[in-house]
């Protein structure tokens, strides 16, 4: 049986390049990512340029931000796709983490707004943006280069 | 559950990402295999075992 020490000796000066399947799947959600900079940069233009009392501007804003929300959706999905067994598990425990926040988030919401304290739309807005912040976080931190 | 990943690969003299590539996988995929944070699944245990040309039984071991 090969000693520790051999072994330690013989794997630690090659192992910090990345393989094939990383460097294509980087790739490609940088390819992903390109459509969604796009949709950002028209959506945050819609909402400057239209006056969010007047109706007949509605679709002019809500098409855009439509469309991010689904190349988003569509980008996070392709990502999980390519994601081999170990980083899909990663990916899935990231997100079922940031859907606890979420309802946690939700339920408090509701509680405070029942009771008059705060705005029921800020605790909506404050679960969506914590959910998604927590997501997130703990996906940067559970696929950090190990 | 303990394997030889480390050892098999070491002797190859394969760093993680040359594993990696050769599994399909990412080499922090190959990392998390070796250090024991996660167990393959069958497909993949059977690749692996392909890989080095070992039968599955002598690359995992049950926990001591």
């Amino acid at each position: 049986m090969t000693s520790d020490l051999y072994v330690s000796a013989m794997a630690e000066p090659t192992d910090t390049g990345k393989s094939c399947a990383e460097i294509d799947r980087r790739r490609a959600a940088r390819r992903d990512s390109i459509p969604i900079g796009v949709a950002i940069v028209v959506a945050v233009g819609a909402l400057a340029v239209t006056d969010p009392k007047d109706p007949g501007d509605t679709v002019i804003w809500a098409v855009p931000m439509l469309a991010l929300l689904v190349l988003g959706l569509r980008a996070e999905l392709r990502d999980l796709r390519r994601a081999d067994e170990y980083e899909r598990t990663l990916l899935l425990e990231a997100l079922a983490l940031g859907f606890v926040v979420v309802i946690v988030l939700l339920f408090l919401g509701n509680l405070f707004a029942s009771r008059g304290v705060g705005d029921p739309r800020m605790w909506l807005n404050v679960s969506f943006i914590g959910g998604l912040l927590g997501w997130r976080a703990i996906k940067a931190l559970k696929t950090r280069r190990g | 559950m303990r394997n030889r990943l480390r050892e098999l690969r070491a002797a190859r003299r394969w760093s993680q990402a040359d594993l990696a590539d050769r599994l399909g996988v990412s080499r922090q995929t190959v990392n998390a295999l070796e250090n024991g944070r996660y167990d393959p699944s069958l497909p993949l245990a059977f690749k692996i075992a392909k890989v080095f040309g070992e039968p599955i039984e002598s690359l995992f071991l049950p926990p001591p």
